[in-house]
């Protein structure tokens, strides 16, 4: 949407058409370059792949020098357990690799009641390789997949 | 002079005011399907329900882009060149911005609830977002001065090229690996993952959408036409007023050639 | 689970801003069509 102030009453008679504010839009327009080569800049640098699966986590561990990244894959329903300290431990896996993720702070709304459902739940999880092979995590977002079901019904409920 | 002709809308003053009934019409019953007839989602619950919104407004945005594209590939070929399609291009791309912006919106409304964040730096967002920004920057181009024909094949030329992102917005989730998910009709397998009353709710959203799209061009573009036509009047009134009460002819004929330029070839 | 509060901001929010972009064209187009010389509405 262009936010155009409502145009001047009349234009002097004396001249050329109004200038038309436009030092406002050549302003607008390379703002607007701006901001897409910011998002460009941001956005994809190293992250066009957003995650990288559990089979990939792995072989890079040796060679990435513990920077964070992405670890994509499915929760093991039955690995989901609280630590003493607070934080909350459980396996991803790709099918092929399986990873213990040591995960500290929130928990996303969906999490427990997926888990609970006994489903494998795609998660995303931020962090870096931590000690004995663990991955550190502290911030898990659900990967939702693309398919819609209508919900069943709870006879407890 | 072909003023008259572009005071008018692009689909007449009846077929409009149809139009916006059946668009009022399609919305209330969007309400109703969106948020008390269709069934909470197995695994989002009631959070899916932005799904009605978020997925018929960026068909509604790649609509309108394609329209600007298609109205622009007629401009600059030169049996077909007229304002019209040039005013054409710009109406819809700017309807097109405002359901790329409540596309951005939505998705971050519905990604707080299901993925616990409001923004992804995935393909999917990032070149959403690269979009908007596109066809903002494409709407002040349409601004900046020049001849009516220079002006309309600058831009023109300006959203064919914004145009080529629409396939990567749309192909980015099979490009990519992304945290957006995957289409749910038109995915690559082409096997729909919703059904029943769900995929009713989603059809009838983009139904609904369309109707608001074709509503908004038309009413949009009546008001550019009537614009251009205030201005290529002032335009004529400054000329008038500098050359002054000359020969009758003489103004007439400056005033004329002027206002010709500004609005192009006229069919 | 607080997923009303996004679902009525998502829906809400949409109709807000179809109707304000509705009411401004329809506001700008009412002033362009005063400003014609034979106040001439739509046909």
């Amino acid at each position: 949407m262009t936010a155009t102030a409502p145009a001047p009453p009349a234009d002097p008679p004396a001249g050329a058409p109004r200038p038309r504010r436009r030092a406002r839009y050549v302003v607008a327009a390379l703002l607007c370059v701006g901001a897409i080569v910011a998002l460009l800049v941001v956005g994809l640098r190293g992250n066009v792949v957003y995650f990288r699966t559990v089979s990939e986590a792995v072989a890079a561990r040796p060679t990435d020098g513990g920077q964070r990244f992405r670890l994509g894959g499915d929760v093991v329903a039955s690995s989901v357990s609280e630590l003493p300290d607070g934080s909350m431990r459980f396996r991803v896996t790709d099918g092929r690799a399986t990873v213990t993720v040591v995960h500290r702070g929130e928990e996303p709304a969906l999490f427990r009641h997926d888990v609970g459902e006994g489903q494998a739940v795609p998660v995303v999880c931020e962090g870096r390789w931590g000690s004995r092979g663990t991955f550190a995590s502290d911030r898990i977002l659900i990967n939702h997949g693309n398919e819609y079901e209508p919900e069943r019904k709870n006879f407890e409920s | 002079m072909t003023g008259g002709a572009r005071r008018a809308g692009l689909l007449g003053p009846r077929v409009s005011a149809t139009t916006g009934v059946a668009t009022a019409a399609a919305l209330v019953a969007l309400v109703v399907f969106g948020l008390a007839i269709a069934p909470p989602d197995e695994i989002q619950g009631d959070a899916q329900r932005i799904m009605y919104l978020h997925v018929p407004a960026a068909w509604a945005a790649y609509l309108a882009f394609g329209i600007t594209t298609l109205a622009s590939i007629l401009y600059l070929w030169p049996r077909t060149r007229s304002i019209v399609w040039d005013l054409v291009a710009g109406a819809s791309a700017e309807v097109g911005v405002v359901f790329t912006g409540l596309t951005l919106a939505l998705g971050s409304l519905w990604a707080r609830p299901v993925w616990g964040i409001w923004w992804a730096w995935d393909a999917r967002l990032v070149t959403t977002a690269v979009l908007f920004f596109l066809y903002l920057g494409y709407l002040s181009l349409r601004r900046l001065p020049g001849t009516a024909e220079s002006r309309g094949k600058r831009a023109a030329i300006a959203a064919l090229i914004a145009f080529i992102d629409v396939p990567v917005v749309h192909f980015s989730v099979n490009w990519w690996r992304t945290l957006h998910q995957q289409a749910t009709v038109f995915n690559p397998e082409l096997d729909p993952q919703i059904h029943g009353v769900m995929a009713f709710t989603l059809w009838l959203g983009v139904l609904a959408f369309t109707l608001t799209y074709v509503y908004l061009l038309d009413r949009r573009y009546r008001l550019l036409a009537l614009d251009e036509d205030r201005e290529e009047r002032e335009l004529e009134a400054a000329i008038r007023a500098r050359v002054g009460p000359g020969p009758a002819g003489g103004a007439g004929t400056t005033a004329g050639t002027t206002a010709g330029a500004r609005a192009g070839v006229t069919p | 689970m607080n997923d009303a509060g996004f679902v009525v901001a998502a829906w809400g929010g949409t109709a807000a801003v179809l109707a304000a972009y509705v009411i401004r064209i329809a506001v700008r187009t009412r002033r362009a069509e005063r400003s014609l010389p034979d106040g001439d509405p739509e046909r």
